[in-house]
This record gives C-alpha cells, structure tokens and sequence, in this order.
C-alpha cells in the first residue's frame, strides 16, 4: 500500500490505537443484556447454551425481556427494541416501582446469595408480590400491591405450572465469562430482580403460559384456537376473541389494584402478547399472530415493543401469503424503528424496506 | 472454552468451528467498541451499537463456518452496525461533541490524559474522512487489518480498498498538518 502516513500522522494514530474501550460496568451491563437474551431464548424452545436454532424474533423479544427484568436496577426498555428508547443509566426509566432504587451494573453484576442458590429460590414464594422471575409465571399478576384474601395469585400460578417451569426454565449459558455469569444471575433469582420482578414478567413463554390460564385458553398451542385453521390465502377479518384481546392489553387482573396503567403496564402487556403472538408464530398458526400482533398494536400505538409487533405482523402476514398487505404494514414503519436489527430481520421475511 | 480456545479455533480456518459466545464477547467487546467509535458512532450510543452487533453476532454465530477469522466477521457486523447509526445520527441532525470517559487502561492519569487527547484528535481528524475512506482507515490503522481482510469487511475488491486507503492516509496526512500544533 502506497501513500504511507506521514510519521507525524503515525504518532498520532500511535498514541490513540489503544485509547477507548468500555468500562467494566459497561462491559457488564452490555454482558447482562446479552446473556439475558441467550437465556431467555432458551426459553423460547431453543435448546442449549447457543440460540443456534432461535430466530431473530426470540432474540430481539428475549432482548426486551432482558430490559425488564431489571437491566441496571429498573425497569426499562432496552436499546434492542428501538433506538429512542431509555435505558439503564440513560434517560428517565419506565419504572413502576419508584421504591426500588436503580442500581449500577456493577451492583446487579455483584453475585448474590440466592443467585448462588438459585435452587431454594425456587421454593414457595413468603408473599405472593415476592416473585422471581425465573419461577413465576404469573409475575404480572404478582404485582398488585394488595393481594386478595386466599391463595396469592402468584402462587396459584405456582401450584398450577411447577412442571412447566422445570420444563421450560432459562437455562443460562455454560462458562465462567461475565456473559454466563450475567446469564446465570438473569436466570436464576437475584434479590434486586426478585424485587423488581413484582413489575417483570418471567419470560414471553411463561407469561404467555400465565396469560393463557388466566383466560381459560392454551397460548402453548394455540393451533387449537377457533381461529386457528385459517387459510393462508384468505384474508381474514381481524376478530378479537377474549383472549386476544387479554394478550394484547394484559388481563384486568394484571393491573395495579390503583387502576392506573403505567409505562411498565404497556410492556408488560406487550411483551406477554408478543410471547404469546411469537409461539403461534412457531407453530405456523399465522393467522393467530397477526391477530394478536394487530391487536396490540392498537392497544398500545406508542408501546416500547411497536417495531418488534410490526415485525411480527410483517412476518404473520408473510406467513399467510399476503405480501402487499405484508409490505404496507413494513413502509408504515417509522424511521425511527428501522434499525439495523430490525433491517437484519426483514431479511428473513418476503418483504424490504424501500 | 477459553478465550485461547476461541483463538485457536479462530485459526483453524476451513474447519466446523466449535464457537463459545463468551470466549468470543470476552476476546472482541473491547475492540468492537473501540472500532465502533472510530467508525464515528457517537459516544452515547457505543453501549447500545456494541450491544447491537453482539446481538446480532449471537444470532450469526451458529452460521459461521470459519470462511474468515472472528475477528474480521466481526468486524463485519461491527462496520454495518455503525453504518446504521451514523445513517440515523446523521438523519437526526447532529453529532453531539466528543466526551471523555473513556477506560484510561490503569495508566496514571497524565498518560491516560495525553492518550485521551489523542483520541479526541484522531476521532476529530476521522471525522473529515468520508464514510468509506474512514473504514478502511481505521480497518487498517488501527485494526491492522489487511486490505483483503477489509475487502471481504466491506464487501468490496481489494482495488477499491486500496485506493480508499490511499486517498484517506493523503487527506489523514493533511489534516495533521493542518492542525499544525500537534506533537
């Protein structure tokens, strides 16, 4: 190569070569994240320490999840879902628990007794808002502050998916690295994120899971539903059965007992719509995911998950065949939500940005 | 897997490799961030650029065959992810100005202090390249990338690195001296 550069000019470059890199926080908050979304697509269905055979679907909806479980000490919405959203440590946070101060990643990097005993934090929840979100399905119900009389509905929950959960568990990425390390802590139950976990869900499937008992349907098959046998070339209406529209809006149980519906109530609806529009995406049952992605949507135009719902509803409508319809829901797409992973995503689908 | 593993692996071109996420965040987060704030992503979004490129390199990871080494796949990613949001910081209307901040690397603070100026030059200086000529640069010089390593980076021919990589050393060359005072 000619034209070498001038040794003024290398000194420069010289100097500045091994300047830079990310602080060990950053390194641990970004570890964190990452691992949470390995973990979390475990639980999606793929298997083992690799999401080798996740979609980027999974991924970006693990991403999300990663955010509510507590990246950073709050809840919050991760850069994964959107490039304006806040996160931990910048910007204010969507939290809807203003108790539970934020803390550093350097603090939810710090190893825990329960994260080293993850197998007693699985024992019976003291109080029903308690719950990690490893082993509580039914985290968003655990959330209202005052719990009827009679069983904790978080412990219902409980009683009724021990077997699931054996099953369906994150299972963290083996190693010792802090991506593992952040991994294990996602999936098992750190204090700091039992806390938080009153206001974040489990994992899309398990929420989903949730979901579905508390309205009486199957999300984990949702083939079954009425709906369900739709064909492909058929376009049809967007009827919203109950569950649906539960999904879509969280179910009223899942409020706070104060009625009002914050930020995290919006993700948290989001995201147990999106787990629960992604498994019927798995199974090929498109016209049910488009459903409850369209659904959500509506329910929520300015949620923190629109561009992973607009995603999923390109892909349902990919799935049916509907290609126009696909490609006018992707070009009614923001600007501001075409990110690089969501421009990595269309490629899988029928349809591209123009 | 260690991180040597990883590396030796990483050598073992042609061959299935056995890949490990962590061996790999833990052998290339430093480097990508660094490559992603000398590509001009902006001091605020390094944390989420970094985090997007694993992200996506997670998801890649499974498919990689060994066709070139990690480093250079990475790299890969790492160049689009900073494609992308010097595309939406450009679109958004600014660039924001250059912060400190940065890990001083344990050195003591007039070393970290004379290294960080030197950072903020050369990230100024590379702002006067143009996109193309800045990756290949910093492909190049700061990376030590080849130009067919880069070729492959930036999906192009090793006739066009070469000749970006020699317009943008010219007008690297001239933007020093320009600044004159620089010792």
């Amino acid at each position: 190569m000619t034209d070498e550069l001038s040794d003024r000019a290398r000194a420069l470059v010289d100097a500045a070569k091994q300047q830079g890199g990310p602080s060990a926080a950053q390194q641990a908050k970004m570890a964190a994240v990452i691992a949470a979304t390995s973990s979390t697509a475990a639980a999606l269905g793929s298997s083992g320490a690799v999401v080798a055979s996740t979609s980027v679907t999974k991924l970006v909806g693990a991403g999300v999840l990663a955010a509510l479980v507590g990246i950073g000490g709050t809840v919050v919405v991760s850069k994964a879902v959107g490039p304006e959203r806040p996160r931990a440590g910048q910007g204010a946070p969507a939290s809807a628990s203003p108790d539970v101060a934020p803390r550093s990643p350097s603090e939810v990097a710090k190893p825990t007794p329960a994260a080293v005993d993850g197998a007693e934090a699985r024992g019976p929840a003291p109080t029903s808002t308690v719950a990690s979100p490893q082993r509580d399905p039914g985290a968003i119900e655990a959330k209202e502050p005052a719990s009827p009389p009679g069983p904790p509905r978080a412990a219902r929950a409980e009683e009724t998916s021990a077997s699931e959960r054996t099953v369906t568990a994150p299972r963290p990425t083996g190693g010792s690295g802090p991506v593992a390390e952040a991994s294990r802590r996602s999936a098992g139950a750190s204090p700091g994120i039992v806390e938080r976990s009153a206001a974040a869900p489990a994992s899309p499937a398990e929420n989903a899971r949730a979901t579905a008992r508390s309205t009486g349907g199957d999300s984990a098959t949702p083939s079954t539903s009425p709906t369900g046998g739709d064909s492909p070339r058929t376009a049809p209406p967007l009827e919203t059965s109950p569950a649906v529209e539960r999904a879509a809006a969280g179910s009223p149980g899942e409020r706070p007992a104060t009625g009002r519906v914050t930020g995290t109530d919006t993700t948290a609806a989001e995201v147990t719509a999106l787990a629960t529009a992604m498994e019927a995406l798995d199974t090929k049952d498109f016209a049910q995911a488009l459903r409850i992605a369209r659904t959500t949507r509506r329910a929520h135009p300015t949620g923190a998950l629109r561009p992973e719902l607009t995603l999923l509803e390109v892909e349902a409508l990919c799935g049916l065949s509907r290609v126009d319809e696909a490609q006018d829901v992707l070009d009614a797409m923001p600007q501001v939500d075409r990110t690089a992973l969501v421009q990595e995503r269309l490629r899988r689908t029928c349809v591209s940005l123009k | 897997m260690t991180v040597l593993a990883a590396t030796l692996t990483d050598q073992t071109r042609g061959a299935l490799p056995v890949l490990d996420f962590d061996a790999l965040y833990h052998a290339h987060v430093a480097t990508t961030w660094r490559v992603l704030q000398r590509l001009g992503v902006p001091e605020r979004h390094l944390e989420d650029a970094t985090q997007d490129t694993f992200i996506i390199a997670h998801r890649q990871l499974p498919t990689f065959r060994g066709g070139s080494t990690l480093k250079t796949w990475l790299h890969g990613i790492a160049v689009r992810v900073a494609k992308d949001y010097r595309r939406r910081e450009t679109r958004k209307g600014g660039w924001e100005p250059l912060s400190p901040g940065l890990e001083d690397g344990g050195r003591s603070p007039h070393d970290a202090a004379e290294g960080r100026q030197a950072l903020d030059l050369v990230l100024e200086l590379l702002d006067g390249l143009d996109e193309a000529q800045r990756t290949v640069f910093v492909l190049v010089e700061f990376e030590g990338l080849t130009a067919p390593e880069v070729a492959e980076v930036t999906e192009s021919n090793v006739n066009t690195v070469s000749t970006r990589l020699r317009a943008a050393r010219q007008k690297f060359n001239a933007l020093v001296e320009a600044k004159g005072g620089i010792r």
